[in-house]
């Protein structure tokens, strides 16, 4: 228990760390049959009957790690006359081609999930789903201006604006209860509601700042808030207010199962959340479809702080009376000391303090679908997502073309476009053996394959599940005459 | 269908790793370079400031020889005593009167003696004179002594007992009563001697004028009790009395000047001696301004005599004045006993040919100071604690002109053990921009040398005019600051010549604006603001580092 405190844990915290929300439910999920986590997707779906139980830890396991819009080989290539690897920070390497990749905000986003309980069952009442999951997201902002700065050095008349500048954190667990149900022969509807204990956040409020540069004057504007909750940890602050020291308490350093538990759901930082979805059969052959995911919050209460740094700063160099040179000190020791006055300055700007209580939002996701069924195992997608960030929204536009073979197979085969790429090739499969079901989908899979270096976002989403009165459920749609 | 999708399943996963395989050279980080190679320009401001005019002329000024006048206007100063008197070190009164008087024949022949019975007592009275000595032309109406003492000495070969009275209505105690002491003949023996000493502190002495003289008059009673023997002839009473260390707490009479003050010598000018390159100034209006403090009740004229400044180079000049000279010195009245009287004479362009002077750069300054009664009161007092003293201010304010100076200076030069990077450091231009209210031109050019003096490069292109003068009004005062902008280049090859130089060669000149044909005014307000950017093109390198 205690090995599985710890796996769960790390998890949690160090994958999380490098890790989002954008895109952490896979869309060639939304139009495959037979797996029971598809309510994470769509609420108003669900297996119809009988009882699954998901593999704690294992159902599901999903990881996401997107950036836009670098990849791999933006940053990693081959040497052009050598058997060896360079980054576009080598001498032969094209830093201005990454320059010219870059956009005004650069996002890289990472996220992982796992759930300890997934559960499922069909009443007369409709079907139930529990679901535990720990989630741990990640978004990191960088702006193009700031790589631009860094590589091409600071210009005169130069403008970099760095306006969004952040990382946003969060670590929770979610406690999910879903019910959908039919309406009439043609509407399907689902809810799954969410209580959310978070563990840990960073959230960047504020994010303002630009550098304007040049012989006479750098300008800095800053107007930049971080909230932080930190339940597992002390932070000290000296006589200055600065931050002194971060001490992790000694129970959670020493995974005690206890103190992980109350980390684990620390109701000081609750929050609410809720996922909509319904399906709409307007005839055998068609499924219209929608769902918004993540509508809610958590309030942040424990162990919470505060930075910001608010600046409107004209370094003019450093002030100096020449009368008093001593001769002791170079020019280069001049461009020193400069340097450091610019940065005692700006550190002027920075204020730590213990923080009041704050809110983050879960990155809501939209999904309109469409389904066209051929023949009974096979029926073809589209599907519309809209995930609204921070700092932005991203649209995603996926088609998809679903098989079934019988019950022991499912597979899709999807592509999407999304940030202004065109080779995104996914693919899932489910397998049921008995009452084992076995399922691995990723919307990047066969671009990974084919053009792993261009791969702008790579995800997994793996689960396996024990599902009991299948046979039910298979003769009951088998029985049908036409069932899409 | 079924068994067609299953297979076709695994045939796409298949082949999909087997493409993948082909990719995987790309992912293997193992052979993946850290070389990291940034070339990057970097333009900041580096260091700015601006000094005032006050503040430059202050950074020379070690001994507190600058000022501003109330509107600003610099100048340079240097305050010396020239006269120095304390009337109590003057020897105004001779240290000494002696006086002698003897009692001997007449009273062998008195007839009122011969004819006395023993034990009678018989008066024998003398008068005497004396005058008082002074120096030159001095006349003493009156004094009061400060310590001194009267020495008294008799001898008296009479066989006689009696006594001796000494008093003078002349001399008076702090009571005003006469002076008067009373000496007793005791011994009859014809072998008496004695002598009394008497403190004169306090005691006031008046003297009246008899011819050229001051005399003042002493009074001796000389009582003999015949004792029966005969006064045979050789047979005397001896008197001396001698007026010994006196001094005064004041004193009336006339006193002559010229023993009062009487000086000469030279005066050091340590600024142009400090300051040599003050020699090139060319001063608008120089001024010497000299100050008395006077408590003698001696109001006289003072002249300045053969003042001759003398440059470094020998060559000298004559102060001729053309008004206000010789100076009245001011002194306190009869009724201001104990005051000082303050005078102030001022020697300048319009008083005197000060400017050819101080023009000269003088680094001394000889003189002669002598005082005379000329038309003044011939009634003086002294106090002892009457002083009179002069002080010499040489003001020169900032209101110069220099039509050109150079200075060349040699300077050791070394960037440290660890030289430029120009592996790192491919290119630095450092910008000067100025804006200067100062009313100078500087010319500057730096050379670099090496070990043996060798010129590698110069710093700046040409012979340019480094910091250009601000306009002036034709009173000298500024009219619009200049600005001067400079972009002192160092590319590769010169920050390599940057690393074997060895020393600096700086040469400067200067001029005032309108290149020094007209005088220009300092004010201690004026600045002169810099700012200093660079621009930098570096080439970072992980594996130079």
């Amino acid at each position: 228990m205690r090995l599985i405190c710890k796996i769960i844990f790390s998890l949690a915290l160090l994958l999380g760390a490098g890790l989002q929300t954008w895109a952490q439910t896979q869309n060639s999920l939304y139009f495959m049959n037979g797996i029971p986590q598809s309510n994470r997707i769509n609420p108003a779906r669900n297996p119809d009957c009988g009882f699954y139980i998901g593999i704690p830890i294992l159902s599901p396991l999903s990881t996401q790690f997107s950036s836009n819009p670098l990849v791999y080989e933006d940053i990693i290539y081959p040497h052009p006359t050598e058997d060896s690897l360079i980054t576009f920070l080598h001498p032969l390497g094209d830093q201005e081609a990454f320059l010219d990749k870059l956009k005004p905000l650069n996002v890289v986003l990472a996220d992982t999930r796992t759930s300890i309980i997934s559960i499922g069952f069909g009443t007369g009442a409709g079907f139930f789903s529990l679901d535990l999951t720990t989630r741990a997201e990640v978004n990191l902002y960088f702006p193009g201006d700031l790589a631009k700065l860094v590589l091409e050095g600071a210009d005169e008349g130069g403008v970099y604006n760095m306006d969004g500048t952040g990382t946003d954190f969060s670590g929770f667990d979610e406690i999910a209860v879903g019910w959908s149900g039919a309406i009439g022969s043609k509407w399907k509807i689902g809810v799954r509601g969410k209580a959310l204990f978070g563990f840990g956040n960073l959230s960047t409020s504020r994010s303002e700042l630009e550098v304007s540069t040049s012989e006479e004057l750098w300008n800095i504007q800053a107007d930049m808030e971080f909230n932080a909750s930190l339940p597992f940890a002390e932070v000290v602050y000296d006589e200055d207010g600065n931050i002194e020291d971060i001490i992790i308490e000694d129970d959670v350093n020493n995974m005690r199962p206890s103190s992980l538990f109350k980390q684990a759901f620390n109701a000081k930082n609750f929050g609410l959340a809720v996922d909509l979805g319904v399906d709409f059969r307007p005839s055998d052959r068609w499924l219209l479809s929608a769902s918004v995911l993540d509508i809610g919050y958590i309030r942040w209460t424990d162990e919470v702080h505060k930075v910001s740094f608010n600046t409107d700063y004209d370094y003019l160099g450093l002030e100096v009376n020449p009368l008093e040179f001593t001769g002791d000190l170079s020019f280069g020791d001049y461009v020193d000391s400069s340097f450091s006055a610019l940065a005692d300055s700006l550190a002027g700007g920075l204020e730590f303090t213990p923080g009041g209580i704050y809110t983050s939002h879960l990155n809501p996701k939209l999904y309109i679908g469409a389904s066209w069924w051929a023949t009974p195992g096979i029926n073809f997608g589209l599907l519309s997502r809209t995930d609204f960030l921070r700092e932005t929204i991203f649209e995603q536009l996926t088609a998809s073309a679903n098989f079934a073979a019988g019950r022991f197979l499912n597979f899709t085969l999807s592509y999407t476009f999304m940030n202004n790429y065109w080779k995104n090739f996914g693919a899932g499969i489910s397998l049921n053996a008995g009452p084992v079901n076995l399922y691995l989908i990723s919307d990047n899979t066969l671009n990974a394959l084919f053009w792993p270096g261009e791969a702008q976002s790579v995800n997994l989403w793996f689960g396996m599940n024990l599902v009991f009165g299948y046979k039910e459920c298979w003769k009951k749609d088998q029985d049908r005459p036409l069932v899409y | 269908m079924r068994k067609f999708l299953f297979y076709y399943t695994i045939f796409m996963m298949a082949g999909g790793l087997f493409l993948n395989s082909c990719q995987k050279e790309q992912f293997q980080l193992d052979k993946l370079s850290d070389e990291i190679e940034i070339h990057t320009d970097l333009v900041a401001p580096l260091l700015y400031g601006s000094m005032g005019m006050g503040e430059i002329v202050a950074q020379f000024d070690s001994s507190g020889y600058v000022g501003e006048f109330g509107d600003g206007l610099i100048y340079l100063t240097y305050t010396d005593t020239a006269v120095d008197v304390m009337v109590d070190t003057l020897n105004l009164v001779v240290d000494g009167l002696y006086t002698e008087i003897y009692f001997d024949t007449e009273i062998a022949d008195d007839p009122i003696f011969i004819g006395s019975s023993i034990g009678d007592t018989v008066h024998f009275i003398k008068s005497k004179y004396y005058g008082v000595e002074t120096r030159g032309d001095n006349r003493l109406d009156s004094i009061v002594f400060k310590g001194g003492e009267l020495l008294t000495e008799m001898e008296s070969t009479f066989r006689h007992a009696g006594f001796l009275t000494i008093s003078s209505t002349y001399i008076r105690d702090a009571d005003g009563n006469p002076y008067t002491y009373t000496m007793t003949i005791s011994d009859p023996s014809g072998n008496f001697n004695w002598s009394e000493s008497e403190d004169l502190d306090g005691y006031f002495m008046r003297a009246e004028q008899s011819g050229d003289s001051s005399v003042f008059r002493m009074d001796y009673d000389f009582a003999l009790i015949n004792s029966g023997n005969p006064v045979n002839p050789g047979e005397f009473c001896e008197i001396k009395s001698n007026f010994l260390d006196m001094g005064f707490y004041n004193l009336y009479g006339f006193v002559d000047p010229s023993e009062v003050v009487t000086e000469s010598g030279v005066l050091d000018i340590p600024i142009y001696a400090d300051f040599p390159e003050l020699a090139h100034l060319k001063l608008a209006d120089p001024r010497i301004n000299i100050f008395t403090e006077n408590s003698l009740g001696i109001p006289f004229e003072l002249s300045l005599d053969s003042v001759i400044g003398t440059a470094e180079d020998g060559s000298t000049e004559t102060l001729e004045f053309y008004s206000g000279h010789p100076f009245i010195i001011p002194a306190p009245s009869i009724d201001m006993l104990g005051e000082t009287a303050d005078g102030e004479f001022y020697i300048n362009n319009q008083t005197s040919n000060i400017q050819d002077l101080l023009n000269i750069a003088p680094h001394t300054l000889s003189y002669k100071v002598t005082a005379n009664i000329g038309s003044q009161n011939q009634s003086h007092f002294l106090l002892d604690t009457s002083r009179f003293m002069t002080e010499v201010e040489i003001l020169l304010p900032m209101d110069l002109s220099i039509t050109e100076y150079a200075l060349t200076d040699t300077l050791e030069f070394a960037l440290g053990a660890d030289g430029i990077d120009t592996s790192l450091i491919k290119h630095v231009v450092v910008n000067l921009s100025t804006i200067n209210e100062l009313p100078i031109e500087l010319g500057l050019q730096v050379y670099l040398l090496d070990a043996s003096d060798t010129v590698l490069d110069s710093l700046l292109n040409g012979d340019p005019v480094f910091l250009a003068s601000s306009e002036v009004d034709s009173d000298g005062k500024l009219l619009l600051a200049s600005e001067t902008s400079h972009n002192i280049d160092f590319p590769t090859e010169k920050l390599g010549i940057l690393d074997q130089t060895e020393y600096l060669w700086v040469k400067a000149r200067m001029v005032t604006a309108e290149s020094g044909g007209q005088f220009v005014k300092f004010y201690s307000d004026y600045t002169l603001d810099f700012d200093i950017s660079f621009y930098a093109e570096l080439r970072i390198n992980n594996r130079d580092l």
